[in-house]
């Protein structure tokens, strides 16, 4: 049991000065997309002087439907929100784009390139490692119109549903194996290295020196609370509820902090008249108190489903209001039926 | 009580979610599914073994004031440290000392059945191994030295008893008629090249083994594992052809110097 009381909303997320990583994600439908437009927009209303940039790693990219505005791979103001920017990033091309922008640092034509690509795409992880590099450097390089560099003070990521993205966690330990395995093939063609210089081999084990140092660096970013959590979005469902909980007890175990879970959909249906809606929300209620049981450390958001798609600034700024001040069925029951129609 | 700033109340149920979440993760997704035999697997997606993590504590500064210190990481900073570390190409690129000790460590042992040297062997050799391939070489040219000249001598000696002498056959550099008769030198020659031959591939397996730095060494890093044994047969009579080459030579040299000296 507490000593004092857990929130149940995203005010601690949103008030905390020093986090620059927030990541959101959980399986596919359960609003995703909705619940990090509308944590990126709280933070923008909250601290205004403070600049934030929402980027969509999701292939399949639904930031622009969101909100109603067209975004792409260069960062763009949303309209009503100047000091809030989206980004719509596809990591499988951004890998590609690393490859062949010569990523590993060798000559194109060199066979000893062709190697460490092959190699390179074997280990797990190390995919999700590079598109997440080159996302980087695609945020650092983001630029105003007058060329001046653009800082964010906070980036929230709207991950793919998969959560491979994070899979690069893991890579540190891989990344070992890589090494390894490059030792051996440079072994088995030692003679030719050698007619052809050790400037080669030198060359490549620095790049992987230089990759692994990276990778050191953005887990021991990610792994500090105090720099970058991880929100739960999920839905009163068993399976959703399964899932969530795997999620979480594997971001435990690669010391990613998780402390927020957003539960959407919610039919809050105590009072209503239609049939079919008590019976869901009577199951919802099942789940939801496993929750309240399973996360009573945790910032347990509920969130209502709304009688309208949650699209456009309008919409997003009026649902997310709710992640900061917890929805009450009564009090804000009007909410339900007030969205703008697109 | 005195109030619980922001920092510490996260850092309180940070650590009551860790210590729970240790303590009783299986039951946490038992208590999910509701039943002891649930058909739903309970093992991680994203990895089948604990991966080397490191600890949080090595990366963390204590934060219990609730500050995170005098002056916040700025996101500049953080994105420079996870991109910009490395690419200093104006530092030489030095790797840390324990780099190569960790991946000698976990390479793979690169002895196979084979107790033979071959080239591209994946260490650098140690002292003793040069030494004893210095010794190895040297053992290997007395060798062929010394079967060089019994070979020369045998060529030189068939010349002598099939040729010199020969009053009815004589090396000349004119153009000789038909009808002075047949000389079985050749057919001599032949028999005492295929003896040596002969010899020399029985004698190959007994001969001390070197690291060869030719042409062959550097082809052989080309030559897939299942030929290798193909490959180093044909290194190995490349010798006898180049045998068989010389002692020709030789021949040709004494029949030359026999044809001078009759003119």
């Amino acid at each position: 049991m507490s000593d004092f009381e857990v929130e149940p909303s995203l005010k601690d997320i949103v008030t905390h000065e020093s986090l620059k990583w927030i990541f959101v994600g959980g399986k596919g439908g359960v609003g995703k997309t909705t619940t990090s437009s509308s944590i990126a927009i709280q933070l923008a209303l909250h601290n205004p002087e403070k600049n934030y940039l929402l980027i969509s790693t999701d292939p399949a990219h639904n930031l622009s439907d969101a909100f109603d505005q067209k975004f792409g791979k260069d960062a763009r103001v949303v309209d009503g929100i100047s000091n809030l920017s989206c980004m719509e990033i596809d990591p499988s091309s951004s890998l590609e784009e690393f490859i062949a922008n010569n990523g590993s640092g060798m000559d194109q034509n060199d066979p000893l390139n062709g190697m460490m690509s092959e190699v390179t795409g074997s280990i797990p992880g190390i995919d999700e490692a590079f598109s997440f590099m080159e996302v980087l450097k695609h945020i650092k390089n983001q630029k105003n119109e007058d060329s001046s560099v653009i800082k964010y003070d906070t980036i929230v990521f709207d991950t793919a549903p998969t959560g491979h993205t994070l899979r690069f966690l893991q890579l540190p330990s891989t990344l070992e194996k890589l090494l390894g395995k490059f030792n051996e093939i440079s072994g088995r063609l030692g003679p030719l290295l050698n007619m052809m210089g050790g400037d080669q081999k030198t060359e490549m084990f620095n790049k992987l020196a230089e990759i692994k140092t990276q990778v050191t660096e953005v887990n021991k970013q990610f792994q500090d609370p105090d720099l970058t959590t991880f929100v739960c979005v999920c839905i009163s469902e068993f399976l959703s509820l399964y899932e969530t909980e795997r999620l979480i007890q594997d971001l435990t175990k690669y010391h990613m902090d998780v402390n927020s879970i957003v539960v959407n959909q919610l039919l809050f249906a105590d009072d209503d008249q239609c049939k079919r809606c008590e019976s869901r929300w009577k199951m919802q209620r099942k789940y939801l108190d496993q929750m309240d049981e399973l996360y009573e450390d945790y910032h347990l958001v509920k969130m209502p489903l709304l009688g309208n798609e949650i699209r456009g600034v309008h919409n997003l700024k009026l649902f997310s209001k709710f992640l900061i001040e917890p929805y009450d069925p009564k009090a804000h029951k009007d909410v339900v039926f007030s969205l703008e129609e697109r | 009580m005195s109030e619980l700033t922001a920092a510490e109340k996260r850092r309180l149920l940070r650590e009551r979610r860790q210590a729970k979440l240790a303590a009783t993760s299986t039951d946490r997704l038992g208590k999910i599914t509701g039943t002891v035999g649930s058909h739903l697997p309970t093992a991680s997606p994203l990895s089948a073994e604990d991966p080397a993590v490191s600890d949080i504590s090595e990366a963390m500064t204590p934060a219990i004031d609730g500050s995170s210190g005098d002056s916040e990481p700025s996101m500049d900073k953080l994105l420079e440290n996870m991109l910009g570390q490395g690419h200093n190409h104006n530092v030489p690129s030095v790797l840390p000392e324990d780099f190569m000790k960790t991946m000698s460590s976990i390479l793979p042992s690169m002895n196979d059945e084979s107790s033979k040297p071959t080239s591209g062997a994946g260490k650098k050799p140690s002292e003793h191994e040069l030494q004893l391939d210095e010794y190895n070489r040297y053992q290997l040219r007395k060798f062929k030295l010394g079967f060089t000249v019994l070979r020369f001598v045998s060529v030189l000696t068939l010349v002598y008893f099939r040729l010199v002498g020969y009053t009815l056959f004589y090396p000349s550099f004119e153009r000789l008629d038909h009808g002075y008769g047949k000389i079985d030198l050749w057919n001599w020659f032949t028999i005492l090249e295929v003896f040596f031959s002969v010899v020399y591939v029985l004698a190959y397996r007994y001969l001390p083994q070197t690291r060869d730095n030719s042409i062959f060494s550097i082809i052989e890093g080309f030559v897939p594992q299942h030929y290798r044994g193909r490959f180093e047969m044909i290194v190995k009579y490349r010798d006898v052809v180049v045998f068989w080459i010389n002692d020709l030579s030789v021949l040709i040299l004494a029949l030359g110097c026999l044809a001078w000296l009759n003119n």
